[in-house]
């Protein structure tokens, strides 16, 4: 009898002022007054959880406008410029593991032209928890990349695209080695072809690393920009100094790059030893690269071979069904059938 | 292939590359686990689509074109995704279902299992015994494009049938007619042609000019030469036809015209001369001799009856030495318009009589262009009436609005060649025994030669032949300025 006025009364019980209160005395309640922080501020919405940057950049006061900033003069002598990319897919599950496939896209420019390209892939790869203890990764990062497919998906990535870059890096020179991304020393690295082995390799056979990130999640980097934004033309701003500060393995020189008058700043660290070489290579992109949209076509280029087409996923299935003697599992999208629509 | 969807009678499977079927083949889908099977046509292909799809193939075609492609796909995963890239929709027609006794039933309220059936193409040979027709006269119409089998309809299913042939121009209609009226002569039956080219004599000899297996059995007649008639053979009824449906004589003057057949036909004296003689002597209104003696001289420079009573071909007498059947070719190739009209009103008239009176046995008409020598509606009458005394009539057109809808409404069976003309189409696919989707997008890509056989030959079952050569000299080919 107490249970069935227990089950009645329900909301004399638990009321909402009292899941108010509840929340006041919570960790999040400091972030839970979001009017006055809020008030004013620039805002830029992030539809499908995507990450967008403000066309102007983020803020136009408390400007600082002392660092070292150089335009960047083309330099029409012909040199190979190489893009690499790659992208990873989880494509299926077993009882043991996780199958991924990964493919690689590698471009050549040189003189404004693309010359050459190559695609490798899709490959194919099982990670189980007994593969990756064979693995050279730590123990912890083991378990990571086994219970993440975000971190495997990475940790894949790294791994050929360091393999790609380390083989370009031995064969080449004189060339630059454009990748996606800022260079960063990764948990991922591997003893044999790591990011320290392929520097070392483009000093020797003299070519230059250029990492170049599409965006930079420090939004400081912003309030630095102001000189860069203005100059019309292209130019390179050295911002070593913040990136350094915020990240403990960043490599090269850590600068913000517009390769034409009014194109979107990139982030690019460059393997070079000051931002007088470092604008000289940049130079040689400009004069070897078409760079259409103030982006290198090389990179461009690379990430829409390496990237999985619809066909691709088919074929994939089609290979794992024809060639490993599995059986398909009647499966559930777990997600769409507990939640469906209301 | 596998059954994707269904829409009203169509049914679309979707087919990998390797999987070559053609507009036109029939497919059977066993659906295993109900036991029962089902026949479909192919009537369209297309390509798998969808926007990711076409968006990857314009993506890989420039990168392609900026740049020299170096492939590493040690897993050979490529391969699939390009069969995937060429897979293809097979859009179909649910044509008929097979019951439990094999035999083909119009029973298709039901629909195969998506996931239990199979479907494999049906062979020639396979759709001819599925057809359940029986004969002992095979005419060799065509085979398979692909696998190239035979594929037969029966002489008896052509028998006491109204036929058209009809396509563009150079899409092999004569082609077919010539296999026709060959096979239909090698079988003992009576053909009588009006050839418009003077085309069908080659049917008497082989390519090398030797006499052809109808040889002896080609009478070819040409209006001058050996087409010539007796006026009492030809008979009054078969003139005053002439002269009413072509010449258009006036009631009062075919009163007279009657009149002096009449006298003639008293004193036996039934020739043109005596008819010319006794037209201008005879006591008549002058307006009404004027009317007769223009009708006389036409007739009379036709070259069509002979001058006295003595000489004239009788049909009965070609139809009783060829007993064997015979090919009686009428060419229409020398003579003004009014002539042919003329040559057809008699000939017809002629049969007809003939075979009213039992004293020849049914014929079989090809008639190439009609719509050049006959009245729209008189063709109505021919496939009206003349079909119960046994003349069985096959047209041969390019252009299938100049048949009546009466004619059509009538059709047995219907040969149909590559149109591309839409409002062709159009009146095809109206008028047609099957539904407008198969006749548009089958016949507009049929290749030269090859054709869509509807109706009783194969037992409705639209079929696609290529039809073969036939063992004949060419003739009647187009005259040309540099060859």
């Amino acid at each position: 009898m107490f249970n069935m006025n227990a089950q009645l009364n329900l909301h004399q019980i638990i009321n909402v002022e009292g899941l108010a209160n509840m929340l006041k005395i919570n960790s999040l309640d400091s972030f839970l007054k979001i009017g006055a922080g809020l008030r004013g501020k620039n805002i830029v919405f992030t539809p499908n959880d995507r990450t967008r940057v403000p066309i102007e950049g983020w803020r136009k006061e408390n400007e600082v406008n002392d660092y070292p900033l150089r335009p960047i003069s083309v330099v029409s002598k012909p040199t190979l410029v190489t893009g690499v990319d790659s992208s990873c897919i989880k494509i299926a599950e077993t009882e043991e593991g996780t199958i991924y496939a990964v493919k690689c896209g590698i471009v050549f420019c040189i003189s404004l032209e693309i010359v050459l390209h190559f695609k490798i892939g899709p490959l194919l790869l099982y990670l189980t928890e007994s593969s990756l203890s064979d693995s050279e990764l730590d123990n912890k990062i083991v378990k990571l990349v086994s219970f993440d497919p975000d971190i495997a998906r990475r940790m894949i990535r790294i791994n050929t695209e360091r393999l790609v870059q380390s083989e370009l890096a031995k064969i080449l020179h004189n060339s630059l080695i454009l990748v996606d991304g800022s260079l960063k020393l990764s948990c991922f690295e591997n003893r044999n072809y790591n990011l320290k082995k392929i520097i070392e390799n483009c000093v020797l056979h003299n070519n230059t690393l250029v990492g170049i990130g599409k965006s930079t999640k420090f939004k400081i980097l912003d309030t630095v920009s102001g000189n860069l934004r203005d100059l019309n033309g292209p130019g390179i701003l050295d911002v070593s100094l913040i990136v350094k500060s915020l990240v403990r393995n960043a490599i090269g020189l850590n600068t913000l790059v517009k390769f034409g008058g009014s194109t979107l700043l990139l982030r690019a660290d460059i393997v070079e030893k000051d931002i007088h070489d470092a604008a000289a290579a940049l130079g040689q992109i400009l004069g070897n690269d078409p760079i259409p949209f103030g982006y290198p076509e090389c990179l461009r280029m690379a990430h829409h071979i390496s990237c999985f087409s619809k066909p691709d996923i088919a074929g994939i299935k089609g290979h794992i069904l024809k060639n490993y003697d599995v059986v398909e599992l009647a499966s559930q999208d777990v997600r769409t059938n507990l939640l469906g629509s209301i | 292939m596998r059954i994707l969807t269904k829409n009203g009678n169509e049914l679309i499977l979707l087919a990998l590359n390797s999987e070559v079927v053609q507009k036109g083949d029939y497919l059977l889908i066993d659906d295993e686990k109900h036991g029962r099977k089902m026949i479909i046509q192919v009537y369209e292909l297309d390509y798998l689509t969808s926007q990711g799809l076409t968006e990857d193939i314009v993506k890989d075609e420039i990168i392609l074109v900026s740049s020299k492609e170096n492939l590493l796909d040690p897993l050979n995963i490529g391969n699939f995704s390009k069969l995937i890239r060429d897979a293809k929709l097979v859009r179909t027609k649910i044509r008929s279902s097979i019951d439990i006794a094999g035999k083909i039933s119009s029973n298709v309220s039901w629909i195969p299992s998506r996931v239990y059936s199979k479907v494999r193409k049906l062979s020639m040979v396979e759709i001819g015994e599925l057809l359940n027709r029986s004969g002992n006269r095979p005419i060799n119409i065509g085979r398979d494009g692909i696998t190239g089998e035979n594929f037969q309809i029966y002489a008896e299913d052509l028998d006491g049938k109204l036929n058209i042939i009809t396509g563009k121009k150079e899409s092999g209609k004569s082609h077919l007619s010539k296999l026709l009226i060959k096979s239909l002569v090698e079988h003992g039956a009576y053909v009588l042609v009006f050839d418009l080219n003077k085309e069908y004599d080659g049917l008497a000899m082989t390519k090398n000019g030797k006499p052809s297996s109808i040889g002896d059995r080609t009478v070819s007649l040409e209006p001058g030469g050996l087409l010539k008639f007796r006026l009492e053979y030809c008979g009054k009824f078969a003139i005053s036809n002439i002269l009413k449906n072509i010449l258009e004589m006036p009631s009062t003057s075919m009163r007279e015209f009657m009149r002096v057949w009449d006298k003639l036909e008293c004193v036996k004296k039934l020739d043109m001369d005596s008819l010319g003689k006794l037209i201008n002597q005879i006591n008549m209104n002058e307006l009404v001799r004027e009317a007769l003696t223009s009708r006389y001289h036409l007739l009379n420079n036709s070259g069509l009856f002979s001058e006295t009573n003595e000489s004239g071909i009788e049909f009965e007498s070609i139809i009783s030495i060829k007993s064997h059947g015979a090919l009686i070719i009428i060419s229409l190739n020398k003579v003004s318009g009014i002539i042919r009209r003329i040559i057809v009103e008699l000939v017809l008239s002629k049969i007809v009589e003939l075979l009213e009176k039992k004293l020849v046995p049914p014929i079989f008409l090809f008639a190439e262009e009609a719509h050049l020598y006959v009245k729209e509606t008189y063709w109505d009458d021919i496939v009206t009436r003349m079909r119960h005394f046994g003349i069985f009539t096959t047209f041969i057109t390019n252009q299938p609005d100049a048949l009546g809808e009466g004619v059509y409404r009538q059709v047995d069976n219907i040969f149909l060649f590559n149109f591309l003309n839409e409002s062709d189409l159009d009146r095809i696919s109206k008028v047609s025994l099957i539904d407008n989707d198969t006749v548009k997008s089958v016949v507009k890509t049929l290749p030269c030669r090859h054709c869509l056989v509807i109706g009783k030959v194969v037992r409705d079952l639209p079929i696609v032949t290529a039809i073969p050569e036939v063992e004949a000299m060419t003739l009647g080919t187009t005259k040309k300025f540099f060859h």
